[in-house]
């Protein structure tokens, strides 16, 4: 009887605590976004907040040119309610596109509604990929991921707005600060020499010119990889302009610009994140951090 | 014996308390405060000491609504929404401005200077009127590197401004 009763007690216990839970976790079914590259994994996270998993198929540091897609981000983007690209051919041989078909699922091209800067090399006109180094832009990456996650999810409309008009003002303070950091370089002195042809929005928003031993890509795309004719170019303005530092990047080997930095008597500047943003913990884990410490080393190197 | 009948006393009280918090309902229903419409011929003007311009940073998620150059509301509800370039110095009316409330009325001001500008601190006047009699005055100032977001109230239970409730950023 005693033991009857006990067990009953027990019973009550259980399913008073238990039920709410179960019912608890089956509404907050969260949402997954697969991220091709860092800085958009990054952009979506300062808009989803806690309300879905954000994955990112790219690690930090990796390089989404020549990256070739393993088992593993198949499966991660089987998982995907919804996949973000950047695009302007970022994503090699166009390897999330492909992932996202193959799995069936719903794709974003973060840059659309960007006009794309047009790129010569030797003839072939190409379209920088790299959009984000622009906080103008990345409004327009804000605005895409945005308007899809509503869509796909639109009892959190107002969440996600609010999270994205917070995310813009920070931009628009990021935007401003570094044209105050650069103000007092002289215009002649802004050149700016990296890995790869990476920089030209930047170039662009705060009145650099770029020079790269490396075209757009570092994969073998029409206008990518190393020319002897681009190197000379590169050493060649180096010692026209007066240039004091030149900069690797995290993403890319840094053995060719150490090469010409000895070639023409310059000093390596620091590393810049380009590419991809930093290890989680460092200070380019995110997009604001990554600018921030970009514009530092470049400020610092060119004074 | 003793021992086994406390359990049993706490493990009910427990999940007694655990089943009527549970079957609580979640939220409590708000009740709805409604407030008279204020009497009176009330108005509006701005003016910007900038060129204010459509916000590059502006979220927009459908396609009838783009980025402003200019935006008041009154307690949430739209009164100017500027989409074009506003010139420095025009003064903007906005006649008649028919959303007051007897009670305290919260006024929002955006605006967004020129990208070549942003560096500089810059500011927005805003006047209300009742008729012919100015109610409250209003300039509102921008950090440099920010665009200018702010507030005011008014309250229109003693006609006076409440300049307490003043929040510049």
């Amino acid at each position: 009887m005693l033991r009857s009763l006990i067990l009953a007690c027990f019973g009550f216990l259980i399913l008073t605590n238990a039920t709410p839970c179960w019912a608890e976790h089956h509404d907050e079914k969260k949402l997954v976004v697969v991220a091709s590259t860092t800085q958009i994994a990054d952009f979506a996270r300062q808009v989803v907040g806690d309300q879905c998993i954000v994955k990112c198929i790219l690690a930090p540091g990796a390089d989404p040119h020549t990256y070739t897609p393993t088992p593993g981000d198949v499966e991660t983007v089987l998982k995907a309610d919804i996949c973000l690209q950047n695009g302007l051919h970022l994503e090699g041989k166009n390897w999330m596109g492909t992932l996202a078909k193959d799995a069936g699922k719903p794709l974003v091209t973060c840059t659309d509604g960007i006009k794309p800067l047009k790129m010569d090399y030797d003839g072939n006109m190409v379209n920088d990929p790299h959009a984000w180094f622009s906080p103008t832009n990345v409004s327009v990456y804000i605005n895409n991921i945005t308007k899809a996650l509503v869509t796909i999810d639109p009892d959190h409309k107002l969440a996600y707005a609010s999270r994205a008009k917070l995310y813009l003002q920070q931009l628009r303070t990021l935007d401003a600060w570094i044209k105050a950091e650069f103000n007092d370089i002289p215009l002649e002195k802004r050149i700016l020499v990296t890995s790869h042809d990476a920089f030209n929005y930047f170039g662009k928003e705060y009145g650099f010119k770029n020079r790269a031993p490396v075209g757009w890509s570092t994969g073998n795309e029409v206008g990518a990889g190393m020319t002897p004719e681009r190197r000379k170019l590169v050493v060649n303005s180096i010692k026209e302009f007066g240039v004091k530092a030149i900069f690797v990047e995290t993403s890319v080997n840094p053995k060719m610009i150490r090469q010409i930095a000895k070639e023409a008597g310059v000093a390596i500047g620091g590393e810049l994140y380009s590419d991809s943003m930093g290890e989680k913990g460092s200070a380019g884990e995110s997009y604001i951090g990554m600018m921030r410490e970009n514009v530092l080393i470049i400020s610092q190197a060119m004074r | 014996m003793r021992f086994i009948s406390i359990i049993i006393i706490w493990i009910v009280l427990i999940g007694g308390m655990t089943l009527f918090m549970n079957s609580r309902p979640s939220t409590v229903p708000i009740q709805e405060i409604k407030r008279d419409a204020a009497q009176g011929d009330f108005w509006l003007d701005v003016t910007t000491t900038f060129d204010a311009q459509p916000d590059p940073f502006a979220l927009s998620l459908d396609d009838s609504s783009s980025a402003t150059a200019l935006l008041v509301k009154v307690d949430g509800d739209e009164i100017l929404r500027e989409e074009k370039s506003v010139q420095a110095g025009s003064v903007i009316q906005v006649k008649p401005v028919s959303q007051l409330k007897v009670g305290q009325n919260e006024f929002f001001i955006e605006a967004n200077p020129p990208a070549s500008l942003i560096n500089q601190a810059h500011a927005v006047r805003c006047r209300i009127f009742n008729g012919s009699s100015l109610l409250k005055e209003q300039t509102v100032w921008s950090q440099p590197g920010l665009s200018i977001v702010s507030t005011f109230s008014i309250d229109l239970e003693n006609q006076s401004a409440t300049k307490e409730d003043d929040h510049d950023h």
